[in-house]
């Protein structure tokens, strides 16, 4: 992305609340404009931390960041002009939709007439015109996470936050909302900063995903890009299912590394900080894992015990115990080419070393 | 015999089956109505009738009562009133009843006790002329006067009580009067109950509202501590409380003494035995109400709110008048009821911080009670009390709703 | 004779748990607590305890007949002896709320001073409302009830009971009445404006109390400079906690204290039998010992010594402008004067 001219700039940004522990530490963050980045990563890693100092709500400990090139560290949150979307909606309850979405414009001033003329069209593009003289508690969920998308971009901020704005939806709803969020993004090219848990919502809204945990981005990257080569052990299993089956190292060439697995072999992708004898940790999509491979390039080939057979649907999910270590996965399509292995049986498991990843294991704790 | 359908059948099962509930419901209820109703609404009831009911001259003087209503109230009654007088006064004293008729009748009419006392003593078994007789024991049962108390005191129910709750009296012609300036007491001290309680209550507001904001947003452990510093007052005896601020304000208390030490003022400040010390005394006792009933609406109200205000370009100050602030106007109107509504009944804080200018109206229903045994008199005053709280209470359900009123 | 109403509660309590544990023979006495019941339990129910074996469960009140009505009315009297007041006394006999005593049982009551005898109470004892100062605080002593109003001699507060009784008949001593012509004057419009207009030259500067235990409070703690005050209580700060407090008798009120029995009093009896018992000389001239009252009978008087007579409202040096108060002038005319002293206050 555009990195060299950055509309939102982290750098080495930090803010612990007692002095001592960091809830985000070193915090390095460029954000185009016009970008879609999502913070994505467990309760308690800082993505949301992060998302309110952008806001103002927060003050960092250390480092700096900065809007458009300019320092924000001491602008409070009113003098930013950053739209945000809470989880919860908060539209005030004690106003209407139309006084809702106008209160951005009332408190900059802005004429009563252009007012009313900005907030129609603001309500027509989240296509709630007819809901302008009802209250907030009168609405739907969905309905009332439109008004606050609206009263949020009505004003035309430089940036829009969004913490978790579809949290408490249903599925259905969240899809539908997830695409509306989308459009508006494209059509009216927002940048936006989206904070979530939700890893697929992550992965199909965003132009990059940063990873979160611990306080620190563990990778910042495409959603294509996260899935097929994660950096670390804890970005592997945090995005779509991993089979992490710990080992050691036995064997560093280039790009490629082995590890040992139950007497076997295993030769993948190598990831960052490897070496010979340190403990290792796999990184294999069930997908990419086949059940009594052809011969090929399929170099990777382990021996083990068929446990389980679950159907669903378009696939069917093999448990099997390699060597000791149980739970590993396979997704097998469902083709009805050949028959499956029954529970209890013995097979062997493959998988090309291109499909895999050897990484260091996530930091303990 | 009726043809009924699955339908019908599953439609009357249902409504049985409701019938059921709420009985059930209503038997676990019936206990606390029960105890309501004898040691709450009864009593009430009672004592507001109190400030209608007339009974003490039918009681004592059945035969008078039912004759004088035939008088045209001018000149003197007729001798056969005279003498059914006469006849009625040794059983009303034998019967025990003449005392209550006597300090009845003396609420109208001063030194009636005694007339009639010393008439009972003095009248002979018989006369010829009755009218002759009364008037040669005491020359005032020559006048009309007497006879028109006791024609009034024969009118059961009476509106006579209630009209002097607002100082005010049926003529000696008939029709309503105002007392005179120097008689009337009770309008005023109503008047002065709702300022001193409208007083309280804004006090109480400007005090609370911020203490109660600090305890729905101090981190947990602050606002417990400040919530027991809020709570303990509750715990202590409101005779207590009351004394300690006398002891307080008093010219050589505390606060006199500090501001003296510290050269603030010379002389020690009226501080108490005057409406500053009632308002005090008032405003801390009934402070926790006006802060427990704001801070309920506040603990409900999040934090988002203000975020979002500022993240939409408010100024923190904007930001708090037009999203928090409304948004609490619930609870500071449940608060400011509470608080008004308790105010217009307090007693005992006036009666020890006040001076002469701070009687309210309890102290008064009080004192016609206790001392002055004018039941009737202090049934009406209730009966207005009760009246005007129930006004505040409609405007303030009409404002606010009543349902808004909780605590925690 | 009013009290603290704290003390009153936790008498009541003690008179509820006492009442509770106690013997079939117990009398339930009520009174105005505070040092007068202390001195009445020394001097009158331990020992007829001790001749009779009856015992007493002592409860406080707070005067008035209210609550006495309410228990006749609902047919369930708990009290068996009360002490009253005046006024108190003669309309609870009026209103059949008190019985009727044998008054033969009291023996020969020629020398009881007249008026302390009635069908339903026996008096006990003498009190009077007079006033008291500081004397570390004032430079000249007061020693008149002009001085009492003076307030150019006397610059300062003055403490008076919230209450028209006693406060006008001084009003009117202050202006010029002689004190065997207050109620005279005071009976007549005239001399009720003549009252009030002379309290209208204080008004400014009176701290009203209604507690009897607030007067020497008032006056202990520099509120006031002059109090007014029953007697009894200015004695018993001076004797036990040393305060420098000297009492005016000039202009006293004083009055009669009361026993009586409540009807329906359950042991009624016993009650009446302790009346006749306490009237006895050699009884009644006990209570002086422990509180400044007088007994009213004279022949308990000349038991009592020459040093105890002399802080006695009744004693020769103190009497000399003294007013009995006219108990039922008060009766007729206490609803009409305290509704005109409610609304004075108010102005």
């Amino acid at each position: 992305m555009g990195q060299e001219n950055p509309f939102v700039t982290f750098s080495r940004v930090g803010k612990s609340y007692d002095g001592r522990q960091n809830v985000v530490q070193n915090l390095d963050l460029d954000i185009a404009r016009g970008e879609f980045v999502s913070l994505l990563g467990p309760s308690g890693s800082g993505k949301t931390t992060t998302l309110m100092m952008l806001a103002g709500f927060e003050t960092p400990t250390e480092g700096e960041i900065s809007l458009d090139g300019k320092r924000l560290n001491d602008l409070p949150p009113h003098k930013r002009n950053i739209g945000m979307v809470f989880q919860n909606y908060a539209l005030f309850p004690h106003l209407t939709i139309a006084e809702n979405v106008a209160f951005p414009l009332s408190v900059r001033g802005v004429s009563r007439a252009e007012q009313k003329t900005r907030v129609a069209r603001a309500l027509e593009m989240v296509e709630l015109p007819q809901v302008a003289g009802r209250r907030p508690g009168q609405l739907s969920g969905g309905q009332q996470q439109r008004v606050a998308l609206a009263r949020a971009l009505v004003f035309e901020p430089a940036l829009v936050l969004m913490d978790e704005p579809l949290g408490a939806l249903d599925k259905r709803l969240r899809e539908t909302m997830q695409y509306e969020i989308k459009r508006l993004h494209r059509d009216l090219g927002l940048t936006v900063v989206y904070v979530t848990h939700d890893q697929g919502e992550a992965l199909t809204m965003s132009d990059r995903v940063a990873v979160f945990f611990d306080g620190r981005i563990q990778q910042i990257a495409a959603p294509d890009v996260l899935y097929e080569d994660p950096q670390n052990a804890f970005v592997a299993n945090f995005i779509g299912e991993n089979n992490g089956i710990a080992g050691r190292v036995t064997d560093l060439d280039g790009g490629m590394a082995s590890m040992e697995v139950g007497g076997a072999r295993i030769t993948g992708k190598a990831g960052r900080d490897l070496a010979v004898g340190a403990p290792a940790v796999l990184a294999l999509r069930p997908e990419r894992a086949l059940l009594a491979p052809m011969a090929g390039d399929i170099l990777n080939r382990v021996t083990g015990t068929v446990e389980d057979i679950t159907y669903c649907g378009d696939h069917h999910r093999v448990a099997v115990t390699l060597a000791g270590d149980g739970d590993f996965i396979l997704k097998i399509p469902n083709t009805t080419h050949h028959a499956l292995p029954p529970p209890g049986s013995r097979v062997e498991v493959g998988w090309r070393p291109a499909d895999c990843k050897i990484l260091t294991p996530p930091p303990a704790g | 015999m009726t043809v009924t359908t699955d339908r019908d059948d599953r439609a009357g099962a249902f409504r049985r089956a409701r019938r059921r509930d709420a009985r059930r419901a209503f038997a676990l209820a019936v206990p606390l109505l029960a105890f309501l109703l004898i040691t709450f609404i009864a009593p009430i009831v009672m004592l507001l009738m109190r400030g209608v009911q007339n009974p003490e001259l039918s009681r004592a003087m059945p035969v008078l009562s039912a004759s004088i209503g035939a008088w045209d109230g001018t000149g003197l009654p007729d001798e056969t009133i005279a003498a059914a007088f006469a006849a009625d006064l040794p059983g009303a004293q034998e019967s025990g009843s003449l005392g209550p008729l006597a300090r009845r009748l003396n609420f109208y009419l001063p030194e009636f006790r005694s007339l009639l006392m010393k008439t009972a003593r003095r009248l002979p078994p018989a006369a010829d002329d009755w009218r002759a007789a009364l008037a040669a024991i005491d020359e005032r049962w020559a006048t009309p006067e007497p006879w028109r108390v006791l024609q009034r005191a024969a009118i059961n129910p009476t509106p006579d009580y209630l009209l002097a709750a607002m100082d005010a009296k049926v003529g000696p012609e008939g029709g309503v009067t105002a007392a005179p300036a120097d008689e009337s007491v009770y309008v005023d001290a109503f008047g002065r109950t709702f300022w001193i309680s409208a007083v309280v209550t804004f006090l109480c507001l400007v005090f609370g509202y911020p203490v109660a904001w600090l305890l729905a947003n101090l981190p947990p452990k602050q606002a417990d501590r400040l919530m027991i510093l809020v709570i303990v007052p509750f715990w202590t005896s409101l005779l207590v409380r009351t004394t300690a601020w006398y002891v307080l304000l008093q010219p050589g208390g505390v606060i006199n003494s500090l501001l003296i030490w510290t050269g603030l003022t010379t002389e020690p400040l009226p501080l108490v035995f005057n409406r500053t010390g009632v308002l005090i005394g008032m405003t801390h006792i009934l402070l926790p109400f006006m802060i427990l009933a704001i801070y309920s609406v506040m603990k409900g109200i999040s934090p988002t709110y203000m975020r979002a205000a500022l993240s939409l370009g408010a100024h923190p100050v904007v930001a708090f008048l037009r999203i928090y602030l409304p948004q609490t106007l619930p609870g500071v109107g449940a608060g400011c009821f509470l608080v008004f509504v308790l105010a217009l009944g307090y007693y005992i804080t006036p009666a020890l911080l006040g001076g002469a200018g701070d009687e309210m109206i309890s102290q008064l229903i009080a004192i016609q009670t206790n001392q002055q045994l004018n039941w009737g008199l202090a049934g009406a005053l209730s009966a207005y009390l009760v009246l005007f709280t129930l006004v505040f209470y409609f405007i303030f359900n009409k404002l606010v709703g009543v349902d808004r009123l909780r605590f925690g | 004779m009013k009290f603290d109403k704290g003390i009153a509660g936790a008498a009541l309590v003690a008179g509820l748990c006492i009442a509770g544990a106690a013997r079939a023979e117990t009398i339930s006495v009520v009174t105005f607590g505070g040092a007068y019941e202390a001195a009445a339990k020394q001097a009158y129910f331990d020992p007829f305890t001790k001749e009779t074996g009856t015992g007493f469960s002592l409860e406080a009140y707070d005067g008035g007949l209210a609550k006495l009505s309410a228990m006749v009315e609902a047919k369930n009297t708990t009290w068996d002896l009360i002490d009253l007041e005046s006024n108190d006394a003669i309309a609870g006999c009026d209103e059949g709320l008190l019985q009727k005593l044998d008054l033969a049982t009291l023996g020969d009551t020629s020398d009881f001073i007249p008026g302390s005898i009635t069908p339903c109470a026996v008096a006990t004892m003498v009190w009077s409302t007079v006033f008291a100062y500081d004397k570390t605080k004032l430079a000249t002593a007061p020693t008149s009830m002009a001085d009492f109003f003076d307030l150019k001699a006397f610059p300062g507060k003055r403490g008076l009971r919230k209450s028209p009784k006693a406060t006008l008949e001084w009003a009117l001593i202050a202006d010029g009445v002689a004190a065997a012509d207050v109620y005279k004057v005071l009976g007549t419009p005239a001399g009720v404006d003549r009252a009030f207009k002379k309290l209208d030259s204080i008004k400014k500067d009176i701290v009203w109390w209604e507690a009897g235990s607030q007067a020497p409070q008032l006056l202990a703690d520099g509120a006031v400079v002059m109090v007014q005050a029953y007697n009894g209580r200015i004695s018993n700060a001076v004797k036990e906690q040393g305060k420098p407090f000297v009492t005016v008798w000039d202009g006293q009120v004083y009055d009669f204290e009361w026993w009586g029995v409540p009807t329906g009093a359950k042991s009624g009896d016993a009650a009446k039998k302790f009346i006749a018992f306490q009237a006895k000389p050699e009884v009644l001239s006990q209570l002086s010992k422990y509180i400044a009252y007088a007994p009213p009978r004279s022949k308990a008087v000349e038991l009592i010594d020459a040093e105890t007579l002399k802080g006695m409202p009744t004693a020769p040096a103190n009497f000399g402008n003294a007013v009995q108060i006219d108990v039922p002038f008060w009766t007729d005319n206490f609803d009409a004067l305290n509704k005109r002293f409610t609304a004075w206050l108010a102005q």
